[in-house]
């Protein structure tokens, strides 16, 4: 008997596909392609205590096999998302992760306390690796000392399960891995976007507003293999992996290299319908190779 | 499982249109059925392979359903554009559409006004020919760098349908934008009029300016660059004025989901080309 569920510590989830943060929205248009009970968990776009505009356009530049964006965490703020977006995601049926960010310690406290009274969360996740904002965020990623006070300060108030999206920018990401596991982060998920940079040759200037934007897509998934076989040997708690899936094969990749389940981003935009066919294109393998469970495949690779 | 909005479509007709423009008839019947003028479609690129990555949003130019055909007007612009001029007739595509929010028809007493600028023409087309269905008399001005840019010229009913040019060469009609001339024929206009528009930034600006003037209602059709052209990832983000006044902050809009079709006084305009 073939079995899609997987265990990511104390988050279970009936399929190892999830949709990636930011690139779903909250969930309202996807709907209209497929049915979301199909998929593996759903994590929201990156919520901040306070409604963000986001930054101006232009917010998307297509590079070699991905795209760089500048959103800036266009959100509507953690009472926009609870009066507005969590009533359709609850009667889904899928775990909904929520995916926060805040500019200070305290921000982040602020969300978890307001987002637990809700009671249909299936995780929290914390972003602490987006690019694309001045202040924060990914300065709480990319020090492995301050994500482990702001992990371990989260810990204290969460009872749910608790993610950490690493940054694959400005530090070696076992580093942060393992200071976010001793921390008492739950699960790890990687990578979130890739610095990158276009420069406008006719205007002489950056193509972006904010000059660095992130990078993700095909382009980077030989990056976030990489990173999730060194994570997976530098950590014990489970990793999400993402980077430039596309296909069945693809995610079969993270989970060769030590992912227990894996996210899509970037290639929804291109195939709406990509999640679904993932989902049955690892139980087709699964059924085919003998394997009862992906997690007989999690990190095969290093055998 | 749902999947109206993805479509497998045909080739059914590729042909230069004139000076770095290109025509594409497809075989696409439910598209055909259910477009609206200023819907556009999503087109992955032909190909397997991830490299262009992204897909192209052109504007529904047409629609016959009773052939279950639509036509696309295009510039070619890049590798994407230039991708779709290549396709052979009975090529298939795979698209996502009709997305966005279309034109919103005119009320009886308004009289219709379309303005294009350039390619831009191609939503104004769509228009175009289901006011000619209804027989609803229009103005139509385009404007374009010069005459051998314009094409089909003779699809209009010159006893009905006033159409004006402009070239930014003199080369044809007014010389000079075609904001130019819209103002001029406004000034002398007895009547409600509803300008529609497409076309690049500075026109649309220059077109809010004249229709807040004249007191014309004006709905406008936006470009930005666009990821999932569904209104998820929030990249194709447009500068509108806050509902409430009180919140005096920026707040944007998705031009995929919540446009492309803006209505002119909604929307503010960056001075910089978007895309
Ligand atoms: C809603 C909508 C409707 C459109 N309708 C038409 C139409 O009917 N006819 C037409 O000629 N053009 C139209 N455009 C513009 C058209 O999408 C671009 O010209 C096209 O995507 C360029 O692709 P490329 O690969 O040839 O160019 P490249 O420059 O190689 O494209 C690189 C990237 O930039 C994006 N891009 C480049 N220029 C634009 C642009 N002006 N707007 C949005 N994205 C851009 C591309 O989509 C791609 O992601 C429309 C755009 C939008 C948003
Ligand atoms: C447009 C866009 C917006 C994103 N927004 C967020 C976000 O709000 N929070 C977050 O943690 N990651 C965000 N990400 C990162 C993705 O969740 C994912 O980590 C990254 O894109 C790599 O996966 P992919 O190559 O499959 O897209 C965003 C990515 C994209 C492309
Ligand atoms: S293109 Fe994704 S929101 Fe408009």
């Amino acid at each position: 008997m073939t079995s899609l569920e997987v265990k990511l510590g104390p988050l279970s989830l009936k399929n190892p596909v999830m949709a990636a943060s930011g690139t779903f929205a909250f969930g309202r248009e996807y709907s209209s392609f497929f049915s979301l009970k199909l998929l593996g968990g759903l994590v929201t776009k990156g919520i901040t205590l306070r409604l963000r505009p986001g930054n101006p356009p232009p917010r998307i530049v297509e590079t070699p096999a991905g795209l760089l964006n500048s959103v800036g965490l266009q959100n509507p703020g953690l009472h926009g998302f609870l009066q507005d977006e969590l009533p359709f995601l609850q009667q889904i049926g899928v775990p909904i992760i929520a995916n926060i960010a805040g500019e200070t310690i305290e921000e982040y406290e602020a969300l978890v306390e307001g987002l637990l009274p809700s009671g249909t969360l299936a995780a929290i996740e914390l972003n602490v690796s987006c690019p694309n904002v001045s202040k924060g965020c990914l300065s709480f990623g990319a020090d492995p000392r301050s994500l482990y006070q702001l992990v371990t300060r989260i810990r204290k108030l969460c009872p749910l399960p608790l993610i950490v999206k690493l940054t694959p920018n400005d530090i070696d990401i076992t580093e942060a891995a393992r200071a976010a596991e001793a921390a008492g982060a739950d699960v790890l998920s990687l990578i979130n976007t890739l610095k990158g940079m276009v420069i406008d040759i006719e205007k002489k200037k950056p193509f972006f507003h904010l000059k660095i934007a992130g990078l993700s897509g095909p382009a980077v998934r030989p990056i976030a293999v990489r990173m999730v076989w060194d994570t997976f040997k530098a950590v014990k708690i489970p990793l999400i992996g993402m980077g430039g899936i596309t296909n069945y094969a693809d995610a079969l990749q993270f989970i060769m290299a030590g992912a227990s389940a894996v996210a899509v981003g970037s290639a929804n935009f291109v195939d709406p319908l990509t999640i679904p066919s993932i989902v049955e294109g690892i139980e087709r393998y699964l059924k085919e190779q003998g394997y009862s469970s992906p997690k007989d495949l999690c990190g095969i690779a290093h055998q | 499982m749902k999947t109206s909005l993805c479509h497998n479509i045909v080739i059914v007709d590729s042909k230069p249109l004139a000076r770095g423009q290109h025509f594409l008839s497809l075989k696409a019947p439910e598209l055909a059925a259910a477009a609206r003028p200023g819907q556009f479609i999503h087109i992955r690129l032909p190909g397997e392979g991830m490299d262009p990555f992204l897909r192209r949003p052109l504007s529904i130019a047409a629609a016959f359903p009773a052939q279950g055909t639509i036509l696309l007007f295009f510039r070619l612009t890049g590798r994407g554009t230039a991708a779709l001029a290549r396709l052979q007739k009975g090529q298939l595509l795979h698209c996502l559409g009709p997305l966005g929010k279309g034109y919103s028809w005119p009320s009886a007493k308004q009289k219709p006004l379309l303005v294009a600028g350039g390619i831009g023409v191609a939503p104004l087309w769509f228009l175009k020919q289901a006011l000619q269905r209804k027989k609803i008399p229009f103005y139509f001005f385009w404007g374009a760098s010069s005459v051998d840019h314009f094409f089909y010229l003779h699809d209009f009913n010159s006893k009905k349908e006033l159409l004006v040019l402009a070239t930014d060469d003199g080369s044809v009609g007014y010389h000079g934008p075609i904001t130019k001339p819209v103002e001029l024929f406004l000034q002398n206009k007895q009547g409600d009029v509803k300008i529609y528009a497409c076309g690049p930034v500075p026109m649309l600006k220059s077109l809010q300016r004249i229709a807040l003037h004249y007191g014309a209602s004006l709905e406008i059709s936006l470009e930005e660059r666009m990821a999932c052209g569904i209104g998820a990832c929030l990249g194709c983000a447009v500068r509108v004025k806050a509902a409430d006044d009180h919140q005096s902050s920026c707040h944007y809009s998705r031009v995929c989901a919540d446009g492309p079709v803006f209505k002119g006084e909604e929307v503010i305009l960056s001075d910089e080309p978007g895309s």
